[in-house]
């Protein structure tokens, strides 16, 4: 039996994801580009103070509190870089957790499924106390998702110096998006990028990698990089970086992007 | 599949319908004039698949139902028929929920009016100007003209792959205009219907008392929409000429033929048009807020709150734009709290607004009014699903 605080978290984490679909179709409809969900002025304008909720991963990633602190200290550098200042994610998980008890609990104990009424106005009301006490001007979701990142990798995808066709080829690994909320629930920004394969099919071979999910900072902190990539960009275009706290980074230094050079599994890229 | 990626079976039975939407070129065809005419085989094709798009827009939630403004839409259509000398009853006006600006007529004869051309007009003329030109297309048989000059059917495809999305998915509320496809298709037209339907509807606006003027005024405020979304095709009408060059035409004509000058106009900002659509007014700056255009939602807010002061949902509408513009930070706090407060004065009974008004009260650390206004929210709406966190701030 799948002990009841994995599916709530599977739950979060598919409703997390909707979200996100959600707001890229959004993004798609009105035809603003990259991972912007608003126009990027807008955003960088109103946000200054981002609440971080706690990551979400997948079931069964060994040392899920490691994994999620070196995310959350990964996505929390990267942002007081760009100058905002961060709220930890204890608070916001302080306030969820009282709003959640206040009306019951959101997720049935046998189902694991979320009431979305209640979901809402859970998410509603924390939104609200973090912008009250803790004077936040949107919330930062850190999702990791599992998922086949052949399905991203367009047309050819290469394998050990072979061309391989996407449908001969599963690239087993996890993404990892980032979405920014405006308190009231918009979605602002949203991205979703290959964090680190796990597993690899491709020309009859099997390969699997050596290292258990989400254990190497220094993978971590590239795919962060990469979801942050377009939001500092913005930021730096906009306003003059100071790093917030005591993060000294030069400001307004260009960087290339992390996910052109991005390799989605041994030996393997894709175009 | 459809086009867009979003399953739909019905696609390519609806296609034909978006060719309808629009079409212009084609071989001869006779114009109706309001007798009934021989229909053939294709035409009565289009007719259908019209009638079952119709209905589909029926049964979304995208068609907005208020008696008042078909009324006066209904009454602004019977004067511009009247003007091409038709009496025609199958003629229906909608209007759909889409904050982009955009106009349509099916084969059928059922006009489509979006939210965002409503509240972009400013008076009744252009209104007339821009019924002028879907009735032309209808009266004109443009789309089967269109169909069979069978020309350039991948940009029907893609739009008739747009209309799907209409229908379904969760982003039905965008709609066509601001779909890559329907601009593509501007450029795959042919010009000269959509001109010539230009000066119909100029010729229709003289005829039936409008100030013809008014006609180019409304291609300066499209061109104004357009720099705003910097764009430089039109999205409006989407198989159109750019919009330079209609105002151009416009202009042209009106120094041409001016017609009566003396006769009394009805392009006057009181000659009836604000109240006529105002509830769309309110509806389209939520759609508005929706897609964070603040400054149109507000200027929209403002419209109706000239012309309905005491409308207590008006009032609601222009705090939760604050709301929203703020993101929930502690900007316009104050701001907020006064739009609420006489939402709660004008409509006692509006729990929302009671709500709103409590919560930023206590933002703004008004502690005691605070704590009456959610007594009363709560009094208002015993079973909400807050109730328990409003409990715990009292």
């Amino acid at each position: 039996m799948i002990p009841a605080f994995i599916l709530r978290r599977a739950v979060k984490s598919l409703a997390l994801a909707t979200l996100m679909t959600a707001a890229v179709s959004s993004r798609v409809e009105a035809g603003i580009d990259d991972s912007f969900l608003v126009p990027k002025e807008q955003l960088v304008a109103q946000v200054r103070t981002i609440a971080l909720s706690s990551p979400v991963l997948p079931p069964g990633v060994p040392d899920p509190e490691r994994a999620r602190r070196t995310l959350e200290e990964l996505v929390t550098s990267e942002l007081r870089t760009l100058g905002f200042r961060v709220i930890d994610s204890s608070r916001h998980a302080q306030i969820w957790r009282a709003n959640a008890e206040r009306l019951g609990g959101i997720f049935d104990s046998v189902t694991g499924e979320a009431d979305q009424t209640k979901l809402q106005t859970c998410r509603d009301y924390t939104g609200r106390e973090l912008g009250r006490l803790h004077g936040a001007d949107a919330v930062g979701d850190i999702i990791v998702q599992r998922g086949n990142l052949a399905e991203g990798s367009g047309e050819q995808v290469s394998w050990r110096g072979t061309t391989v066709r996407p449908d001969q080829v599963s690239i087993r690994g996890t993404w990892l998006a980032f979405l920014l909320r405006d308190l009231p629930g918009n979605p602002m920004y949203g991205v979703r990028r290959t964090l680190e394969w796990t597993e690899v099919h491709a020309s009859q071979s099997h390969e699997l990698r050596a290292e258990p999910e989400l254990a190497r900072p220094s993978t971590i902190q590239a795919s962060v990089e990469t979801v942050l990539f377009d939001l500092g960009r913005a930021v730096r275009s906009s306003r003059p970086v100071t790093a917030a706290d005591d993060n000294d980074e030069a400001a307004g230094s260009e960087r290339e992007n992390p996910a052109a050079a991005a390799q989605t599994g041994p030996g393997m890229s894709a175009r | 599949m459809s086009i867009l990626g979003i399953r739909q079976p019905r696609v390519l039975s609806l296609l034909l319908l978006a060719v309808v939407a629009a079409g212009c070129g084609g071989a001869s065809v006779r114009r109706f004039e309001g007798k009934p005419v021989a229909v053939a085989r294709d035409e009565k094709l289009l007719w259908q698949e019209a009638a079952q798009l119709e209905k589909a827009f029926a049964d979304s939630k995208l068609l907005i139902r208020d008696d008042a403004v078909d009324g006066y839409l209904n009454a602004v259509t019977a004067r511009v028929l009247d003007a091409y000398g038709v009496e025609d009853a199958s003629i229906r006006v909608y209007v759909l929920r889409n904050p982009f600006v955009n106009a349509f007529v099916l084969p059928n004869g059922s006009v489509y009016l979006h939210t965002g051309l409503l509240a972009l007009l400013e008076n009744e003329a252009q209104l007339a100007g821009v019924l002028a030109h879907e009735l032309e297309h209808y009266l004109g048989r443009h789309s089967l003209r269109r169909e069979r000059s069978r020309e350039q059917r991948e940009t029907l495809l893609l739009l008739g792959g747009l209309f799907v999305t209409i229908m379904g998915g969760p982003g039905e509320a965008m709609l066509v205009s601001s779909a890559p496809a329907i601009e593509s298709s501007v450029r795959g037209y042919s010009r000269d219907l959509e001109r010539e339907a230009d000066a119909a509807a100029y010729r229709a606006m003289i005829a039936a008392g409008y100030d013809g003027g008014q006609l180019a005024r409304t291609f300066e405020l499209l061109m104004s929409v357009e720099r705003e979304a910097g764009v430089e095709e039109p999205f409006y009408y989407s198989n159109h000429p750019l919009t330079a060059e209609r105002l151009k035409d416009s202009l042209a004509w009106q120094t041409a033929a001016p017609g009566d000058v003396s006769a009394p106009r009805r392009s006057e900002r009181d000659d009836g048009y604000g109240s006529g659509v105002a509830s769309v007014l309110l509806v389209n700056a939520a759609e508005d807020v929706r897609l964070r255009r603040f400054d149109r939602a507000s200027e929209a807010v403002e419209r109706y709150l000239r012309l309905r002061p005491d409308d207590a949902r008006a009032h609601f509408t222009f705090g939760e734009l604050l709301r929203h513009k703020a993101g929930g930070s502690g900007t316009d706090l104050d701001r907020m709290a006064v739009a609420y407060k006489r939402a709660t004065e004008l409509s006692p009974a509006m729990p929302e607004a009671h709500r709103e008004l409590g919560l930023a009260y206590r933002a703004i650390g008004r502690a005691a009014e605070s704590r009456a206004s959610l007594r009363r929210y709560l009094e208002l709406s015993p079973t909400a699903a807050d109730r328990s966190i409003i409990e715990s701030y009292l």
